[in-house]
């Protein structure tokens, strides 16, 4: 089971000058490796969102082949226009992960309705 | 979309393995959900010819069957009841093997000895057809290798596309970004113009110009529509999960799935007059290839004709009207319609077709022409027929023409990071059949058609860092300039409420903001509640009011687990009123169950109020200083009328605690004793600022006093009037005794209380602290008529 009605998402974004599409890469190479403590494999795969472009989503290499773990981008000019932000000047970097299913494979828990059983079993495990 | 490697293959044939093939799609954006064998195994499966065909003299069922191989004659005993002489079907030999028989052994039937099998499309997974065994073209050789005929060693492979790359569902999409990635040249079909024969045409009148922007029709007679579809074109389309109906449907289909253009074949012989596309009117009706009667709703493009709607444009043709078998005479149509009028429509009535999937993504619009050429040439070529000419009706006006765009040199490292070589560029440029010139550092780029989602310069970078590939763009560090900003409050008051509860043995929770309409009421929550439009469920139909409904509800669920001490907490937002909704930010926890875990030395008992008083007080005393806060009984309707207290800071209500209603209990069949409590995050502040007060350097003067009172005076109001009359001479002041009982008359108290005096400048007299003491108690004695115990 990977949905429940709810979840949780951690969303991040950086405009300044110089931002890049390099740096949104380094970024969240980081991030995963340190997360997950150790040097994973991973992989930046084009894809779609209409707020961002180019966009990607990142996947890592798990026991059973490549895993989906968030989606990223920079940000589209037409978003930082609609804020007041001229994307001639600035450009900025996103990216959007889900909090249970980085939860799920960093404790290895199978199945996402555990989070919002709340049984003490499994609460008090992470203790 | 699903489509045959091999098909592919026709179009663009890169030398590289099938797992490279899907590799390179993935990253390229067009993600390989799966690549499966085209068709499951078999072997000494031939085409084989019934000669005779006699009933089996021991089994009504069972026929006896002469069948040629190509050598010689065989004796098969076959069950289906098609099996009839002359007939080409699939013949399983012995010695070869098939999905549903590893092994083709010689067998007995009823006396009878068999020298195979004769198979259905089920039997050798070519289909789902197992109404008999499958009647082969008698065009097929005797003796061929059915693996060859069905081209079976081949791959099914399904990519899952964005909504932003429509131009990629068909083969020849597909292709032409297999053939940039490879650097490689593809098949390109050319616009075959059919010299027509006959001058039959059928008008054509756009009267929605808005949304139908252009619409190909053609006329062919004579048409041998009762043919079938040949081997190859089943398989293919059997191979993109599209069933073959008949040879006229099939190849508008296959034509579909080759080139992207959706087509559709109306029975000439059913029109009347001028086919027209527009609007729909009010009442209109109309059965669909479904064969179920639409109510067309306002606002849905139509196919008509003098007669009325035909078909629902872009989704669905009509049933009356569609070609069957025994049409002579058809009417092919190809038409643009733009996405924005098809998008949603289909979903309106439930629907979900392979033309709407494709106008609603984004049909090249420049395509009908050269697709209804190429239907008329399948058609001519399957079924024969008389073509009539073109009739190509169409507004200009709303042809959607892809911008020029000016791609600038710098904005590739700017954007990208990285930097890009023109030869590069221009490469992927050339490959992508995007013309350009270049000047001064720009491209002036104009996108073919079928690339309508190329608009703006971060598009062709994007097409840029695809084809150059995202792995081969080196990972850099963000540079930033940066600026402190403290903490957000409430997220530093929900860490710090969290150790502390942590730290007193309860577990965090989440439970879902949406909560069961029954347990709210239940739970007597009567407060106007925020209703979902959609809920997932009818017991997640609410916004939650409060967070015990989920506090409970998870109480109830580990209690039934055997858990014999709960405590639990959850901080999150509550949702009240509906028109004019507040959020606001709370902390609330239960507890029920022992006292401690259970050990040895220790007498274990349940928990109770006053071990709900201390947990919150102890909670609330890292917050805010004690002295601003009251504890006052109160009602709550979730609440033991006796058992509750509400929380106030300098007069506000942060919060209120005490034991589930105990009528609440017994429906929820919970224990009796469930305490609760809930406290406004917002209202209670980040903790507390603590200042530093001088220690006194004099030592400290303690006197023990016990005064007889009236029972309903409460110690706070006894010691507000003992803290007037001391001074700040006063520095504690403890409750240690409470006493009813004998030798105290009844309806009174004793209270025996601790006072300790200090001063920050002199060590004081015992005489000082008599003139104190007496105050005390003429205070006490005035105000409550107190005495000193004797």
């Amino acid at each position: 089971m990977t949905h429940t009605p709810m979840f949780h998402q951690v969303e991040g974004l950086l405009v300044d000058k110089g931002v890049t599409f390099a740096q949104l890469k380094g970024m969240l190479t980081d991030f995963l490796n340190i997360f997950f403590e150790k040097e994973l494999q991973i992989r930046f795969r084009p894809s779609y969102f209409p707020f961002t472009e180019p966009s990607a989503e990142v996947d890592i290499m798990g026991e059973r082949g490549w895993l989906e773990v968030l989606g990223c981008g920079m940000v589209h000019p037409n978003v930082l226009k609609n804020v007041g932000v001229d994307p001639e000047e600035y450009t900025g970097l996103a990216f959007g992960l889900g909090v249970e299913r980085l939860t799920m494979l960093y404790y290895c828990v199978d199945d996402l309705r555990l989070f919002f059983d709340n049984d003490l079993r499994f609460l008090k495990q992470f203790n | 979309m699903k489509f045959s490697e091999k098909w592919l293959r026709e179009w663009v044939n890169p030398d590289i393995t099938t797992e490279t093939l899907c590799e390179q799609l993935t990253m390229a954006g067009l993600e390989v959900d799966g690549v499966e064998a085209a068709c499951e195994k078999f072997s000494g499966v031939i085409v084989a010819e019934v000669l005779t065909v006699e009933a089996h003299p021991d089994a009504d069922k069972l026929k006896i069957c002469q069948v040629y191989n190509g050598k010689e004659k065989l004796t098969i005993v076959c069950g289906a009841s098609n099996v009839k002489a002359n007939m080409k079907v699939a013949l399983a030999t012995v010695g070869g093997s098939i999905p549903v028989l590893p092994s083709v052994k010689v067998v007995r039937l009823k006396g009878v000895e068999s020298f195979g099998m004769l198979c259905s499309a089920k039997e050798l997974g070519l289909g789902d057809d197992h109404d008999g065994i499958m009647e082969l073209p008698a065009s097929l050789e005797t003796g061929k290798d059915l693996n060859k005929i069905f081209e079976t060693d081949d791959n099914v492979i399904e990519i899952s596309l964005t909504p932003n790359r429509g131009d990629c569902l068909s083969i020849q999409g597909v292709a032409r970004e297999v053939a940039v990635l490879n650097q490689t040249q593809r098949q390109k079909i050319s616009l075959k113009r059919i010299k027509p024969t006959i001058d039959s045409t059928r008008d054509v009148s756009l009267e929605a110009k808005n949304a139908c922007a252009r619409y190909c029709g053609r006329i062919i007679k004579s048409v041998d529509a009762s043919v079938k579809t040949p081997i190859w074109m089943v398989e293919r389309l059997r191979r993109s999960d599209v069933r073959s109906i008949s040879i006229i449907v099939d190849i508008s289909n296959y034509v579909m799935l080759e080139l992207g253009q959706p087509m559709h074949a109306f029975d000439n012989d059913k029109l009347q007059g001028t086919i027209s596309v527009r609007y729909s009117t009010a009442g209109e009706t109309l059965r669909l290839l479904d064969e179920n009667e639409y109510e067309i709703q306002p606002e849905t493009l139509l196919i008509a004709d003098e007669s009325g709607p035909l078909a629902m444009a872009g989704i669905m043709g009509g049933y009356d009207s569609a070609v069957s078998e025994d049409s002579t005479c058809i009417f092919l149509e190809s038409a643009f319609f733009l996405s924005e009028v098809i998008i949603g429509k289909a979903r309106q009535y439930g629907l979900h077709t392979d033309s709407s999937h494709r106008f609603e993504r984004g049909v090249d619009p420049e395509l009908q022409m050269r697709a209804i050429e190429r239907a008329t040439e399948l058609i001519l070529k399957y079924c024969g027929g008389e073509p009539g000419p073109v009739v190509e009706v169409e507004h200009k006006a709303s042809i959607p023409v892809n911008p020029e765009v000016i791609l600038r040199k710098s904005q590739i490292s700017r954007i990208l990071g990285i930097e890009l070589d023109n030869v590069f560029v221009e490469a992927v440029l050339n490959k992508l059949d995007i013309q350009y010139r270049y000047e001064k550092n720009q491209w002036f780029t104009k996108a073919p058609s079928h690339r309508f989602d190329i608009n703006i310069e971060v598009d062709l970078i994007e097409e840029l860092v695809r084809i150059h590939g995202y792995h081969e763009v080196k990972a850099a560090v963000p540079i930033s300039r940066m600026s402190l900003k403290s903490a957000d409050k409430n997220q530093r008051a929900r860490e710090l409420a969290r150790s502390i509860l942590i730290n007193r043995d309860y577990q965090e929770i989440i439970s879902y903001s949406f909560v069961d309409p029954e347990l709210n009421k239940l739970l007597k929550i009567n407060d106007k509640t925020m209703l979902l439009t959609n809920p997932i469920s009818p017991e997640l139909a609410e916004m939650r009011v409060s967070l015990w409904p989920g506090l409970i509800k998870t109480m109830q669920y580990n209690i039934k687990r055997q858990q014999d001490r709960v405590r639990l907490f959850e901080t999150g937002l509550i949702f009240q009123g509906n028109d004019n909704l507040q959020q606001k930010l709370m902390l609330s926890g239960c507890l029920y169950g022992n006292k401690y875990k259970k050990q040895w030395g220790i007498d274990n008992s349940l928990c109770d109020f006053y071990d709900l008083k201390q947990d919150v007080m102890s909670l609330i005393c890292q917050f805010v200083d004690d002295s601003g806060v009251e504890y006052i009984a109160a009602e709550h309707a979730m609440l033991h009328p006796g058992q509750c207290l509400e929380i106030k800071l300098n007069g506000e209500k942060i919060g209120v605690f005490g034991q589930l209603h105990p009528q609440i209990s017994k429906s929820l069949k919970l224990p009796e004793k469930v305490y609760l409590f809930e406290i406004s995050i917002e209202k209670l502040g980040v903790g507390k600022h603590i200042q530093y007060q001088a220690i006194s350097k004099f030592p400290a003067i303690s006197r023990d006093i016990a005064i007889v009172i009236d029972d309903d005076i409460v110690l706070k109001d006894v010691s507000e009037e003992i803290k007037k009359s001391a001074t700040n001479l006063l520095t504690n002041l403890e409750l240690f005794d409470v006493y009813r009982g004998e030798g105290i008359e009844k309806g009174k108290k004793s209270l025996a209380m601790g006072l300790t005096f200090q001063a920050t400048s002199s060590t004081l007299r015992d005489e000082e602290i008599e003139v104190i003491m007496d105050s005390i108690l003429a205070g006490l004695s005035n105000k409550f008529g107190a005495t000193l115990r004797e």
